[in-house]
């Protein structure tokens, strides 16, 4: 069953993406290691590398200002979800201690945004949201002294797995909850 | 200083000596921790279960161990590549690395006497409020970190001060003439590694700072004179120091890189404007990316979260286009004399780049929410550290000691450094696609589907301490000789 | 109390008499010599100065109720009192050295060569702070005044090859094998900070026999172990400045 949010990614996308920048940086490294042995000067090559390195900057600005345009959109925080995603339907108080979540409701709706206020109790914890195939949904760390709001629209009914995402000590791993969406 | 110029000449044998000794401490240390990560990791898959407590005190440790162990390796090596037309001084030296030492073992006593886990970025207030250990053991970590601090301020104090004193001025030690007078001939500009040397010292000391920053109201906390110290506060605090000093590591190893490779290259690595820019933009830039890691604390200002992002992008400039593409250059047709140095360099810059792509990616904020605090961060660490830091530090200890012992290479000594590139790209490729799986970080116990993970990763694993095994061993070999030459006089 | 830090002292005769006349000893010694060190004598009196503190004021009578004071004691013999001394003693074995038994010279000389002295040392810390012996020497007086002479000893043969006193100390060389040196012997005592400062039961009977109770005794033992592990550090690391001369 594969989850989609609007405002989602999916990070085996991301790994594909890395692993093809692997190949291609692989490729022209690979490719000068070849090249490696005795050759034209570096007097010749020089004003080629100079080039090289005027088209890239160039191209890094482009492609990261493009990049870092597209992303805001996506931006997780409150206020630029609630623009794409409406009002939240439900709210749920979410305390996070050591080692365990309370939640003041485990039930939420499916389709419409859920707010979640989170706060922590002692030390910095991570709410994380994991989908029933257990994949990473959404996330925003609890801090003692603050309350983080979470906006997200589940997709699919389901059961869903809280983890904690932030080191908090011995019992961090098996800080879990359980969220149902109806 | 012509490229092939030896590294002992009449007057830095006493530096050679103390830089080697940084070199050796630092990367036993990191061998030592790297034994306490497969630990980790077999316990991740299943294979060695480990109590929680012991697990997270292990971890606690590997990093903390690893971090400092990797920053004073690369500046002892980075010392011994500057010292032969940098005085320094070899007291000042000395000093920093028994502050390092008293660091360490104030770190190693407060996790195995006092039990302390809170992981090796100590973020506030998890180390005063452990439940499995006291506030003492925490008070007595974070004096661990107070001397580090001061060790840095000592070593970077004596970088600075030898730097500057070498090349006439701060100006000069900066390359700044080449900097804003690109066009005027300057017959004698300052080399890379010194210019590096320059740069990471000044960033070392002010990071310092930050440091005592986080530090001091901790310490007025646990003596009680205050009462709380704000999460938000302590969080940026710690890790505008912690992003740094990971971040140090990887330039001050460069350092090593621009000193090293060029003999191999028979080319000098000048300071040309894109050398000269790139490294004087990192004294500030460096500062810039820290928010990244607090993307998910919805607290922070929105302004210092895009300063984190586009700051995190602009590091990319200075370390791709000019080092990494600089690097290739300087061995394209160059005749590059193969040798575990060498190749050991090249792995370093390969995972530099590829560190920093999926970096880069997890600073694009919305696939951060779905990749921060998995394993996809501790990749793109291990890969900067592994097969960027380690390997620079390695090629680096190779180097200085073959040079100074007459050590006659083997050919195994090459196999072993590709080996080791093989094993440590196959190890990071599983941890970015274990991370790709959601699979949380900082973790005692993995679930039985994520167990193959690490599993997968053990014949990579076994490459990796199988070439360190061997390459380790013939260093360790060649320490003395090498120690014993610098003793006698020029080469 | 901590005005009785102040204002309590307590002269025991033998000890007086012994500092007085090695102070003026010393400072005649001192005074005959062909070139003066300001350095030497200051640390010399210095040494003395923290061994008279330590055994006469309120630290002595405060120590039997407190292990945390008892620390404070004992570093004042190991880490203040010992190097001082150490510091300040060339001009004496210079004058010693010629008038003393062949036999007895090459004594001293053997004790304070690097690897005995760290031996001795860490001997003198381990068996000294064993829960039955530290027990006893607090409840016997004259054991108690030999552990606190042994340890001044024993420290002071510890820093001793830090030193350069040419022939007469087995002084260590280089930087290096001096950063192995101090390295080793600071790990000793934070070690022994550690396990006091971590530790979950208090070892000593006689703070848990007295006045204050066995948790107020648990408490002070992990202070002074806290003691022990911070100021070891410092001391260590200012041995570590001290002594360094970039070979």
């Amino acid at each position: 069953m594969k989850h989609v949010n609007p405002s989602g990614v999916n990070p085996l996308s991301v790994f594909w993406v890395l692993l093809g920048l692997g190949v291609a940086w692989t490729a022209l490294w690979g490719w000068v290691l070849l090249h490696a042995g005795p050759g034209p000067s570096y007097e010749t090559t020089a004003p080629t590398v100079h080039r090289v390195r005027r088209v890239l900057f160039v191209l890094f600005l482009v492609i990261f200002g493009a990049v870092f345009a597209v992303s805001l959109r996506a931006y997780p925080y409150f206020q630029f979800r609630s623009r794409s995603l409406g009002a939240p339907v439900a709210t749920v108080d979410v305390q996070a201690s050591q080692w365990n979540w309370t939640l003041s409701q485990t039930d939420v709706p499916a389709r419409v945004p859920v707010e979640f206020a989170v706060t922590s109790q002692d030390v910095n914890h991570g709410f994380a949201i994991y989908a029933p195939d257990g994949r990473l949904l959404t996330q925003v760390q609890a801090m003692p002294g603050y309350t983080n709001r979470l906006l997200y629209r589940f997709a699919q009914p389901g059961a869903y797995t809280i983890r904690c995402l932030e080191y908090c000590g011995v019992f961090h791993h098996i800080m879990l909850a359980t969220l149902t969406v109806r | 200083m012509t490229t092939d110029a030896p590294s002992l000449n009449a007057t830095n044998g006493a530096v050679l000596r103390v830089a080697i000794a940084y070199l050796v401490v630092g990367l036993g240390t990191v061998a030592v921790m790297g034994l306490l990560g497969v630990l980790m990791r077999l316990d991740h898959a299943g294979m060695l279960l480990v109590s929680p407590d012991w697990f997270y005190r292990i971890m606690t440790l590997h990093g903390s161990g690893m971090i400092t162990g990797l920053l004073f390796a690369s500046f002892g090596g980075l010392a011994a590549v500057i010292s032969a037309e940098v005085h320094l001084s070899s007291r000042a030296l000395w000093i920093g690395l028994v502050l390092y030492l008293t660091a360490m073992m104030l770190v190693v006593l407060a996790i195995v006497f006092g039990r302390f886990a809170a992981g090796w970025t100590v973020l506030d207030p998890l180390p005063y409020q452990g439940k499995t250990w006291t506030e003492s053991a925490g008070v007595v970590a974070y004096a661990g970190y107070l001397v580090t601090g001061l060790a840095i301020v000592v070593v970077c104090g004596a970088m600075l001060r030898g730097t500057t004193a070498a090349r006439g001025g701060l100006r000069r030690a900066l390359a700044w003439e080449v900097l804003f007078h690109p066009k005027r001939p300057s017959p004698d500009v300052t080399h890379p590694p010194v210019l590096i040397a320059t740069v990471t010292a000044i960033v070392g000391l002010v990071m310092v700072v930050v440091g005592l920053v986080y530090l001091v109201p901790l310490f007025l906390e646990a003596a009680g004179l205050v009462r709380h110290v704000d999460a938000l506060f302590s969080k940026n605090a710690v890790l505008l120091f912690g992003h740094t000093m990971a971040n140090l590591c990887v330039y001050v190893a460069a350092g090593m890189v621009y000193g090293t490779l060029p003999r191999y290259a028979h080319r000098p690595w000048k300071t040309t404007w894109p050398v000269a820019a790139a490294w004087n933009a990192i004294i500030l830039l460096i500062f810039f990316p820290w928010s990244h890691h607090l993307y998910q604390d919805f607290a922070q200002p929105l302004g210092l979260q895009i300063l984190g992002n586009l700051g995190s992008f602009a590091g990319g400039f200075p370390s791709f286009i000019v080092t990494i593409v600089g690097a290739l250059a300087l061995v394209y047709g160059a005749g590059l004399e193969w040798s575990p140095t060498s190749i050991l360099m090249l792995l370093g810059i390969w995972g530099w780049a590829f560190g920093g792509a999926g970096a880069l990616l997890d600073a694009i904020v919305p696939i951060n929410q779905v990749m921060h605090n998995t394993m996809w961060v501790a990749a793109h660490f291990h890969t900067y550290n592994m097969v960027g830091v380690a390997a620079f530090a390695w090629a680096y200890l190779y180097h200085i000691t073959a040079e100074l012992s007459h050590a006659r290479e083997r050919r195994l000594d090459r196999w072993a450094a590709w080996l080791y590139g093989i094993g440590a790209v196959g190890m990071v490729a599983l941890l970015f696609f274990e991370g790709a799986h959601s699979v949380p970080r900082r973790y005692a116990t993995h679930d039985a589907e994520w167990q193959g993970y690490a599993r997968a990763a053990i014949p990579f694993v076994a490459m990796m301490v199988i070439a360190l095994g061997w390459l380790g061993g013939e260093m360790l070999a060649r320490v003395g000789p090498a120690w014993r030459r610098t003793r006698i006089g020029p080469l | 109390m901590p005005s009785d830090l102040v204002t309590r002292w307590e002269w025991h005769p033998v000890l007086a008499m012994g500092v007085s006349v090695s102070a003026l000893g010393y400072a005649a010694i001192w005074w005959r010599q062909e070139v003066r060190s300001r350095g030497e004598l200051i640390a010399w009196v210095g040494g003395l100065v923290a061994i008279v503190i330590g055994t006469s004021s309120a630290i002595d009578p405060l120590s039997d109720e407190r292990l945390s004071i008892h620390m404070v004691q004992h570093e004042l013999f190991t880490f203040v009192a010992a190097p001082l001394l150490v510091a300040g003693m060339r001009p004496l074995t210079l004058w010693l050295l010629p008038r003393l038994a062949a036999p007895l010279a090459r004594w001293g000389h053997a004790l304070s060569r690097p690897r005995t002295a760290w031996l001795i040392a860490g001997g003198a810390l381990w068996a000294w702070h064993w829960p039955p012996a530290y027990d006893y020497a607090l409840a016997h007086p004259t054991v108690h005044d030999v552990e606190h002479t042994t340890m001044l000893i024993a420290y002071a043969l510890y820093w001793s090859p830090l030193t350069s006193f040419g022939h007469a100390v087995a002084a260590l060389r280089t930087d290096a094998v001096r950063v192995v040196y101090l390295a080793t012997g600071a790990t000793q005592s934070a070690v022994l900070g550690a396990l006091l400062a971590f530790s979950r039961t208090p070892f000593y009977e006689f703070y848990v026999a007295g006045p204050a109770g066995a948790d107020f005794a648990l408490r002070d033992q992990q202070l002074s172990g806290m003691i022990m592990l911070l100021s070891g550090s410092v001391v260590f690391v200012v041995a570590a400045v001290v002594t360094m001369r970039g070979e």
